[in-house]
């Protein structure tokens, strides 16, 4: 299989991953809940990877890295701790409806909402345009790194700076970008959150996320339960990352994220790498009649997502035609219709997107059968 | 190793105890104690050895980690440590 759709997820992991979900399944029990030995090798295998997270996204301390199922999960906890009682809050006008919906669903409890539009790949209006929208009451700004649609990295530092100056906490969904740019908190004086999946950029097994926490303490749980700790008392933990992991752990899956951590770590220019395949991918999809292309032609602020679509055959059936020939991407609105809405299309789009186990020889195997689709 | 316990408030706070003290020299293993140890139901423990235990002490103190309670071994089995 030809796969170009490692912005859902990366299908193809390192060795490493594969070895270390294996090895874990057949020696980790629950963490943090018996005092056996199995028990043990499971807390240690999340401790290990909270110190790889930690020092990759530049957090306090190894308990500022809360597990979580996805980012989505981790969103959610932010979101709804954040904004929980009521407030305002500033998204851009790329979020993903994991964004856009937790808010749409505190609206019941006082929240309201206002997104940022700017158009795809200024990222300097799209920062004037956040500024543009916060209110006297705005809670927090809450933006995508990398759009999921059209891979437009947003300026993040800017965007930051912007909250620092104005004291508005920012919370960065890093679905994305998270394992391809580098994101650190500790760059990030404005970030309160930043809410990532493992099973993307990071390289590790589905069911893994990581919530990285300024502090943390400061929100209520989104979920109540069995920590393994203070377990006289009614109420969840104060501190973390107890507060936000309840219910046993993922021990297996967070095995293989910190096996895909470490692999990321070690494999340096991941961005050039998907960035060269894109700009290929674009100058060869460029050549095809009609093809429309949403492209960062300054090469400034584009990932290695690359959305489009043909003149004479729709999204859906360009992907159906191509899966057809063994190859993978995804079409329609890639659950981000308000990122189509900013960008001026209606009709959802045909994404490729990259991982450091593409080459160019897959792109061209791409653009071979998108020539064949097109007639 | 019939060590010194120090309580800590979860399984995570006993591991990075565990890593710092390693990092100072101090040998530490990451235990699950008696419940009553605790005090508020269950909870995890560093043992060190009672030659390093105020080395420990200070050690974690100054690293902000939340000492909940310390046990040298006794005649019974553990006596409180009033720190």
């Amino acid at each position: 299989m030809t796969y170009l759709d490692n912005a859902a997820t990366t299908l193809i992991k390192p060795q490493s991953v594969t070895d270390a979900v294996t090895e874990a399944i057949k020696t980790a029990a629950n963490a943090g809940r018996g005092g056996h030995g199995a028990s043990m090798r499971a807390a240690d295998i999340l401790f290990e990877c909270r110190e790889t997270a930690a020092d990759f996204f530049g957090a306090k301390s190894a308990e500022n890295i809360i597990f979580t199922l996805n980012a989505t999960h981790a969103l959610n906890i932010a979101i709804h701790g954040i904004m929980g009682k009521g407030g305002h809050a500033v998204i851009s006008g790329y979020e993903h409806n994991s964004v856009v919906r937790p808010l749409a669903f505190l609206g019941d409890k006082g929240v309201s909402f206002s997104v940022a539009r700017a158009p795809l790949f200024e990222p300097e209006l799209m920062v004037e345009a956040i500024n543009r929208e916060i209110k006297k009451n705005t809670k927090a700004v809450i933006v995508t790194h990398v759009s999921n649609v059209f891979g437009y990295i947003l300026p993040i530092k800017e965007i930051n700076a912007l909250c620092a100056s104005k004291g508005i906490p920012l919370v960065i969904d890093a679905a994305q970008s998270a394992g391809c740019i580098p994101v650190k908190l500790n760059d990030l004086t404005a970030v309160r959150f930043v809410c990532m999946p493992g099973h993307k950029g990071l390289y590790g097994p589905q069911g893994t996320g990581i919530l990285v926490c300024r502090d943390g303490r400061e929100i209520s749980p989104l979920m109540q339960g069995g920590t393994g700790s203070q377990s006289h008392e009614a109420f969840q933990p104060d501190f973390l990352p107890d507060r936000h992991e309840t219910g046993t752990q993922n021990a297996h899956g967070i095995a293989g994220l910190n096996a895909g951590i470490k692999f990321v770590c070690k494999v340096s220019e991941l961005y050039r790498h998907e960035r060269e395949l894109l700009d290929y991918c674009t100058e060869e999809i460029g050549k095809i009649s009609g093809a429309t292309l949403y492209y960062d032609h300054k090469k400034q602020c584009q990932s290695g997502v690359l959305s489009f679509n043909l003149a004479r055959v729709n999204a859906d059936e360009v992907s159906y035609q191509l899966s057809l020939c063994d190859i993978a991407v995804r079409s329609g609105f890639h659950c981000a219709p308000l990122a189509h809405e900013t960008a001026g299309d209606r009709m959802g789009t045909v994404r490729v997107s990259f991982s450091v186990f593409n080459d160019f020889s897959d792109v061209e195997t791409l653009v071979s059968a998108l020539k064949k689709i097109n007639v | 190793m019939n060590g010194c316990l120090i309580i800590l408030r979860s399984v995570t706070y006993a591991q990075r105890a565990k890593r710092v003290l390693e990092r100072n020299g101090i040998s530490a293993y990451v235990i699950k104690p008696e419940a009553h140890l605790v005090g508020n139901g269950c909870g995890f423990a560093v043992k060190v050895s009672d030659v390093y235990l105020a080395e420990s002490l200070d050690i974690l103190s100054g690293e902000n980690f939340g000492i909940m309670k310390v046990y040298v071994p006794s005649e019974n089995g553990y006596r409180e440590l009033r720190v």
